[in-house]
């Protein structure tokens, strides 16, 4: 099975410049775990913040969220992978670098974002559909 | 299984039978709609609503052996209301198509429509698969899981498309209507094939 067949399309995104504050009202809305931080400037690369990197590195140590920039807790770089790639290959990649998700890209543009949850439902799927015992 | 409750005649082997070409029939109508969507091609409308009547008959066909006295009473009335749950799936396919071939499928949404179409055709294959593992007595907990993950896959593009439905110009009212009943059939068959994956299940329950 690729990537293709089983990635969420629809990125939720928040610039590097924004507040963590910010990033976590869009989180609570959109009742998502994770967003893509676009980078505000030129020297800066894309990257990813995740409610645990809210919570380990701005809640647990006491920083206001309203004060600090979601880019400078955003992790990277991002973990990318090609359309075509299959869902065995990522999910080692996954295990090998410990992280829940990775970014789907074409031609240096995030096309989409696959994550365990996907991983895990595209191997029920692809398991009842193959009938293994 | 299903089998098993078989009262001894030809009856209900020849319902299995009928009940296996409707859920055929509507795999290959899941498929060509699938196709429909791809390519635009226009005689795939007509091949729809001609496996469409003949879904009509092999429904009929399969009722009318259970009212001649194929399985026990008891299992009558699942059985009767599976099939009946493929046939509304079945109409869904063809007003989807016949909904698409009056509307110009808008570039913004027409990726997520033409996803949908594919997750519906999975789901069809995976309720095949489903009905063949349950007539030879087999458990089908993974096949209803699969198919309820790829409804919810189908409710997440609906989501989707609701959202960007707003930028989709529509000529007049009427236009209007025929994208809304197109979308609303197009979506609502992975409903209907996981509540026909749910009776299949209720039926082989009731068997242990």
């Amino acid at each position: 099975m690729k990537l293709e067949e089983i990635m969420t399309r629809k990125l939720e995104s928040i610039p590097s410049d924004a507040s963590v504050y910010e990033a976590i009202e869009k989180m609570v809305d959109k009742r998502i775990r994770s967003l893509l931080v676009r980078s505000s400037h030129p020297a800066e690369s894309d990257g990813v913040v995740t409610a645990r990197d809210v919570v380990f590195k701005v809640l647990a140590k006491g920083l206001h969220p309203m004060k600090v920039r979601v880019g400078d807790i955003a992790c990277r770089p991002l973990r990318c992978v090609s359309k075509d790639e299959t869902v065995e290959r990522v999910a080692n990649l996954m295990e090998q670098s410990n992280v829940a998700r990775v970014f789907v890209c074409d031609g240096g543009t995030v096309v989409g974002v696959v994550a365990l949850m996907d991983i895990l439902q595209a191997a029920l799927v692809d398991r009842a559909r193959n009938r293994h015992a | 299984m299903l089998k098993k409750f078989m009262r001894g005649d030809r009856k209900e082997e020849a319902a299995l039978t009928a009940m296996h070409e409707h859920l055929d029939l509507l795999c290959a109508a899941g498929q060509a709609l699938s196709e429909l969507l791809s390519s635009g091609s226009k005689d795939l409308v007509e091949k729809i609503f001609d496996l469409e009547r003949d879904g009509d008959a092999a429904r009929r066909r399969v009722l009318s052996i259970i009212f001649e006295g194929a399985f026990l009473p008891y299992l009558r009335p699942n059985l009767c209301r599976f099939v009946e749950l493929v046939d509304e799936a079945f109409d869904t396919v063809e007003d989807s198509a016949r909904y698409f071939n009056l509307i110009p499928l808008h570039p913004s949404i027409a990726d997520e429509c033409r996803r949908i179409a594919s997750f519906n055709r999975q789901m069809c294959e995976i309720l095949i698969l489903a009905f063949e593992l349950a007539v030879r007595g087999e458990d089908i907990r993974e096949q209803v899981l699969a198919i309820r993950i790829l409804e919810k896959r189908v409710d997440d593009l609906k989501g989707d498309i609701e959202q960007k439905i707003h930028e989709v110009p529509v000529a007049d009212f009427w236009q209007g209507k025929f994208y809304s009943d197109f979308l609303h059939n197009l979506t609502t068959f992975s409903d209907l094939i996981e509540d026909a994956s749910d009776a299949l299940y209720v039926l082989t329950v009731s068997f242990r």
